[in-house]
């Protein structure tokens, strides 16, 4: 397969009647194997653009193309079988099953697959080793640190080995060092070929991915390239926040 | 991953219905409750009456269908009339007829305890001389002592029916009762009979003994005759004529079977209210179940986007909470199956019946909570199906 993994054209969404427009002509392409981060201050739109990216939310007008199909063709069986086989979200909240344990909570990733209990656990083991949390694997969410449950959450997102993986501000409710911790999984998976997309308004993390796109009150205001000048992420993000 | 499909294995399917119920054990007892009762109610009426219908028949089938009862009806002038005293000859002579027997009430004769009791309070008990075929003729049983023989029944002796003995207060053979002025004793005490209900509240005695003491004259007031099986449709239409040349129309005769067959027939309605009762319940307990999944599908809104986000499309969400409400009907009817069938167990042992539910009703009761489950869950289910992904994981 070849062209962008994700590509957005003239998108935009808008709520309600009379219209309030919560994404404006955008205009996005992502490449097979990019790392980005999406900045920009609360209500800019950006969990918008990542529901619109993730086949959550359908636009308004425009078009999204997702590793080659043209998504506003498809219905919603369609899209489901996208979100299965394509893409692992990352969510703030984790979004884990209480009174379930970890490896069963990352087996979830694979339940709309079809792929039978035994080698749902089975792939669930080798992605907790891939985050770090193999002796955690029988613990409840409960029982795990914020850090490792949003690494739990990162293993059942990337458990069917999607090609892209979104997160919506999976530092969001960590202290620096675990979101540190969570950045560097990131990273991994995306040395190993995946792509990453993620949602953030903390600086700190933006500058470490090779890529930045600013957005605000619904329009891109900036986008950096990975050759971009040294000091143009904080500027960004200072531009934005 | 083009043409790779979004799919849920059932037994996953199933396993996440459990799931949901697991996660909040006490509401899923209590909305189950509802079903349960109201399935429980339904397999205990229908039970017992099954249980009770089934010695009913039993019994009709030991007592036999083929005895018929003539009784002197009314005159023309609507006076009561006797039946002539030669008529047990004559009945005994139609073809077909095994056993006949008679009895006749003595007008003006009572029986009481003691003399030391007012004349007036005759406890609704009448006093028949009988003849000693009588037991045989009937199928009543002696409870206690003996049935009257050739050699006592010239003395004055007497044997009460159920009834009777109970309202003299009398339990022991031997005791002496006052009869038409005259010191009796009692020999034997009956069963309640069944085809004959008139013989429990009567004091029988012998026919010599009656003549000589008390006035009967010979005419008897009802004659039992019992037939061969498949002649008794054509024995009942000799009958009237046989008793009474003179005046057939003023003979009445009788089938006792048929009346305890339409008791039964009326217990059936009686069922067949409860059985409504029980209905009511179940859907009651069914809008419980629509309640619950209401209430459950609101709350679960962000698992709802997590799997939504995670491959499921709609179809997978709305066949999660379908299920999840079936079997949480369906717990609720297996348990009140059980419940049912306790309930009948425990009835139909303290009466003395067999335990007959039958099986199809004890399916039925499982597959109709099931249903219940599946019309309460639709709505609920489809409400689940159309949440939107992106509101309920922003929630």
């Amino acid at each position: 397969m070849s062209g962008p993994l994700i590509s957005m054209s003239a998108v935009t969404r808008s709520y309600g009647s009379p219209p309030t427009v919560a994404l404006r002509h955008v205009d996005l392409e992502v490449e097979r194997g990019e790392m980005l981060a999406i900045v920009g201050p609360s209500g800019s739109g950006k969990s918008t653009l990542l529901n619109l990216m993730g086949t959550l939310d359908r636009p308004s007008s425009g078009d999204i193309r997702i590793a080659g199909h043209d998504t506003g063709a498809m219905n919603d069986a369609e899209l489901s079988a996208l979100r299965a086989y394509t893409i692992g979200f990352v969510f703030q909240q984790y979004h884990l099953a209480e009174g379930v344990s970890a490896l069963d909570n990352v087996a979830t990733g694979l339940l709309y697959t079809g792929v039978p209990l035994r080698e749902r656990r089975a792939r669930a083991t080798v992605a907790l080793e891939r985050v770090g949390l193999a002796a955690r694997a029988r613990h409840r969410p409960r029982e795990l640190s914020g850090g490792e449950r949003q690494r739990v959450a990162i293993a059942r997102a990337v458990v069917g080995e999607p090609p892209l993986i979104l997160a919506d501000e999976p530092t969001g409710a960590l202290d620096t060092r675990s979101g540190a911790g969570v950045v560097s999984i990131l990273a991994e998976l995306n040395a190993a070929g995946t792509t990453v997309v993620v949602i953030t308004h903390d600086p700190q993390v933006a500058e470490r991915m090779p890529r930045q796109v600013a957005i605000r009150d619904g329009e891109l205001v900036g986008d950096s390239r990975p050759d971009a000048a040294p000091g143009f992420a904080d500027r960004l993000v200072g531009a934005a926040s | 991953m083009s043409g790779a499909r979004s799919r849920l294995r059932t037994g996953d399917l199933v396993g996440l219905g459990f799931h949901g119920l697991r996660a909040r054990p006490l509401r899923a007892a209590l909305s189950a409750l509802g079903i349960a009762i109201g399935i429980a109610a339904m397999i205990a009426v229908v039970g017992i009456s099954t249980s009770s219908e089934a010695l009913v028949k039993e019994r009709l089938a030991s007592l036999g269908t083929n005895l018929l009862t003539a009784s002197a009806g009314s005159d023309f002038f609507g006076e009561d009339t006797e039946l002539p005293a030669d008529a047990i000859d004559r009945v005994r002579r139609i073809a077909g007829v095994e056993q006949a027997s008679w009895t006749a009430k003595l007008s003006g004769v009572n029986v009481y305890r003691s003399a030391h009791i007012d004349p007036g309070a005759t406890a609704g008990l009448s006093v028949a001389a009988a003849d000693l075929e009588l037991l045989d003729a009937t199928g009543a049983t002696v409870a206690a002592g003996a049935w009257l023989n050739s050699a006592n029944e010239r003395y004055p002796v007497v044997v009460l029916g159920a009834k009777a003995a109970e309202r003299l207060g009398i339990v022991t053979i031997g005791s002496q009762v006052l009869l038409g002025g005259e010191e009796f004793t009692v020999v034997g005490i009956l069963d309640r009979s069944p085809l004959a209900p008139e013989l429990d509240s009567v004091a029988i005695v012998g026919e010599s003994i009656a003549a000589e003491l008390l006035g009967f004259e010979g005419s008897p007031t009802i004659i039992y005759e019992r037939s061969a099986d498949d002649l008794v449709g054509e024995v009942r239409e000799l009958l009237p004529a046989t008793i009474d040349p003179e005046s057939p129309h003023e003979v009445k005769v009788s089938r006792p079977s048929d009346a305890l067959a339409a008791k039964n027939t009326i217990d059936q309605a009686f069922t067949g209210l409860l059985v409504g009762v029980g209905s009511i319940a179940l859907l009651v307990g069914g809008i419980g179940v629509a309640n619950t999944m209401v209430i459950t599908v609101l709350e679960r809104r962000q698992e709802i986007g997590l799997r939504r986000s995670l491959g499921a499309t709609r179809g997978h969400i709305r066949s999660q909470f379908l299920v999840e409400a079936m079997l949480l009907a369906l717990y609720g009817g297996v348990t009140g199956t059980a419940i049912g069938w306790a309930i009948t167990a425990v009835v139909a042992g303290a009466n003395g019946w067999l335990v007959a539910v039958p099986p199809a009703v004890l399916a039925a009761g499982v597959v109709a909570t099931v249903v219940v489950g599946a019309v309460a869950g639709a709505l609920p289910a489809a409400r689940a199906a159309r949440t939107s992904p992106t509101a309920a994981l922003n929630a």
